[in-house]
């Protein structure tokens, strides 16, 4: 289904990086931080929230650069830096404890609040979608926003998730019936 | 409660994953700061002996090798070359500020400008000299410097007699006089609001500029604040905290004796989302705070703490709660 998801090699242009890496090239490390910032941040933000994400980015880049000597990446580095993601968001979570995620979990349901005629009509619909990924369970809400709203592949978000793809496509199955229930429920 | 088909279901997680895709696009525009900052962030964590500028690549056969820093050379050459090729008619550019952000520019005439978090700037500034397009329009307006502005920026004209700085917002039109100022006219706002720091600027309403009538405006000079109404009546009063109001070019919000109802509409000007109040009593009460202007939840976390109020999110809306002290 996805080309990068069989096998445990390498591919070319990865292995490339590495070696460049490995060599001490600074140049390239910001190369890569610029080429998977807009992907890593926005999994950052569904993990942990909006206001840490960059942050949990520059880890994970700075944690790349310290291990540059010793690095062992298999499959895409893509998956690697995902995973590495997971890491980051959690140790920082843990960090700042769960008390400060509250405000902040405000903030991040919506990350960009949107001109007011753009969604002026659906908006009672969109807030109670909203509410209702709220609810889900947080795997299941994690999945789900990182498949349907985020548009990961399944291996992707399973890389982010440390889980595997197929259980990721579970978690979707369930967040997406779980909806259905909440908001479908009202009618007839 | 909102009732769902499923195909509005289907409908409205599309709309959530299209405001995703959204933010990823903003993300994207993004890179070039996010990568200055990591790199300022890894110069400062690492140890200055593990700092080694790579071996340089053999020399290969001019061009047959060309190394990305090159191609980027060539490219921005060829980038400027066109430019300069285009530079022949006015040059127009669109600047927004998402809400919640501040974005700082300088324009082509050098002047600076900070335009406020969900704000939009639409330049038009004149052709250039060298073109014979410059020459050509003898109409004096072809060769002004016009902006218009929806929501808030705040100015530092490079002032040029022969290219005179204008900006319109809501129906008003100030022009300028070597300054720096501010204009303040977001969609939801009354009243255009003028702030003068420095240097002075004429405001007249737009009817007024059309017409062309001899009176050549109100003068506004340092402290100076204007409140011009739509029906162009122009109120100033002095105040030498002027400052204040543009304290958000610093990322902050200055407040003093301020109602809460109008920290919160400024909130909601600066963030782009609403606000309420669930005690409506305590809009009018006066509050002395500095906000953070960047950051949606520190902002909140300040107010909260100071008026003992719980943040709650309810659709898009914050919704601003008394703090239920158990007895």
């Amino acid at each position: 289904m996805d080309p990068e998801s069989g096998g445990g090699m390498v591919n070319a242009g990865d292995a490339a990086s590495l070696e460049r890496l490995r060599q001490g090239d600074e140049r390239e490390l910001s190369r890569l931080f610029g080429e998977h910032y807009p992907l890593l941040v926005a999994v950052a933000r569904r993990l942990a929230s909006d206001d840490v994400a960059e942050e949990i980015v520059q880890e994970v880049f700075l944690s790349l650069w310290d291990r540059r000597a010793t690095l062992d990446v298999r499959g895409s580095l893509k998956r690697y830096l995902l995973s590495a993601v997971r890491f980051a968001a959690a140790s920082i979570v843990r960090h700042r404890g769960m008390a400060d995620r509250r405000v902040a979990d405000l903030v991040a349901l919506h990350p960009v609040p949107e001109p007011a005629d753009a969604w002026v009509l659906q908006r009672e619909q969109a807030d109670a979608l909203a509410r209702a990924i709220a609810q889900l369970p947080p795997r299941g809400r994690e999945a789900f926003t990182l498949v349907r709203l985020d548009g990961l592949s399944y291996a992707d978000a399973g890389a982010a998730l440390g889980i595997s793809p197929r259980t990721v496509e579970v978690h979707v199955g369930r967040a997406m019936q779980a909806l259905r229930r909440m908001l479908l429920a009202h009618q007839g | 409660m909102t009732d769902f088909t499923p195909e509005s279901l289907e409908r409205a997680i599309e709309a959530a994953a299209e405001q995703a895709r959204r933010q990823r696009e903003d993300d994207r525009r993004m890179v070039p700061d996010a990568t200055t900052r990591f790199q300022a962030r890894l110069a400062a964590v690492r140890p200055a002996a593990d700092r080694r500028i790579p071996a340089a690549a053999p020399r290969r056969l001019p061009w047959a090798g060309i190394r990305p820093a090159w191609t980027a050379a060539v490219a921005a050459s060829v980038l400027v070359t066109v430019m300069l090729a285009t530079a022949a008619g006015p040059e127009r550019e669109t600047l927004r500020a998402r809400p919640g952000a501040r974005l700082s520019a300088t324009l082509s005439d050098g002047s600076r400008v900070e335009l406020r978090g969900g704000s939009t700037l639409r330049v038009r500034m004149p052709a250039s000299r060298r073109s014979w397009r410059y020459w050509w329009d003898a109409d004096p307006a072809a060769r002004r410097r016009l902006v218009e502005l929806e929501g808030e920026a705040r100015f530092e004209v490079v002032h040029d007699a022969r290219h005179p700085f204008r900006v319109v917002a809501s129906g008003v039109v100030v022009d300028d006089i070597g300054t720096v100022f501010g204009v303040r006219a977001y969609p939801t706002d009354t009243a255009v609001r003028i702030v003068v720091t420095e240097g002075s600027v004429a405001v007249r309403s737009a009817r007024d500029a059309i017409a062309s009538r001899a009176s050549a405006g109100t003068t506004l000079t340092a402290g100076d604040i204007a409140r011009v109404s739509d029906r162009g009546a122009i109120e100033v009063t002095h105040a030498a905290d002027a400052d204040d109001l543009l304290a958000w070019t610093g990322g902050q919000l200055v407040y003093r004796n301020t109602p809460l109802a109008q920290v919160l509409d400024d909130l909601q000007s600066t963030f782009g989302r609403p606000f309420v109040l669930e005690d409506s009593r305590m809009a009018s009460q006066a509050i002395t705070v500095t906000l953070d202007a960047r950051r949606l939840d520190i902002a909140l976390r300040t107010l909260a703490t100071l008026l003992d109020l719980v943040p709650r999110q309810v659709g898009d809306t914050l919704v601003l709660t008394p703090t239920p002290h158990p007895r």
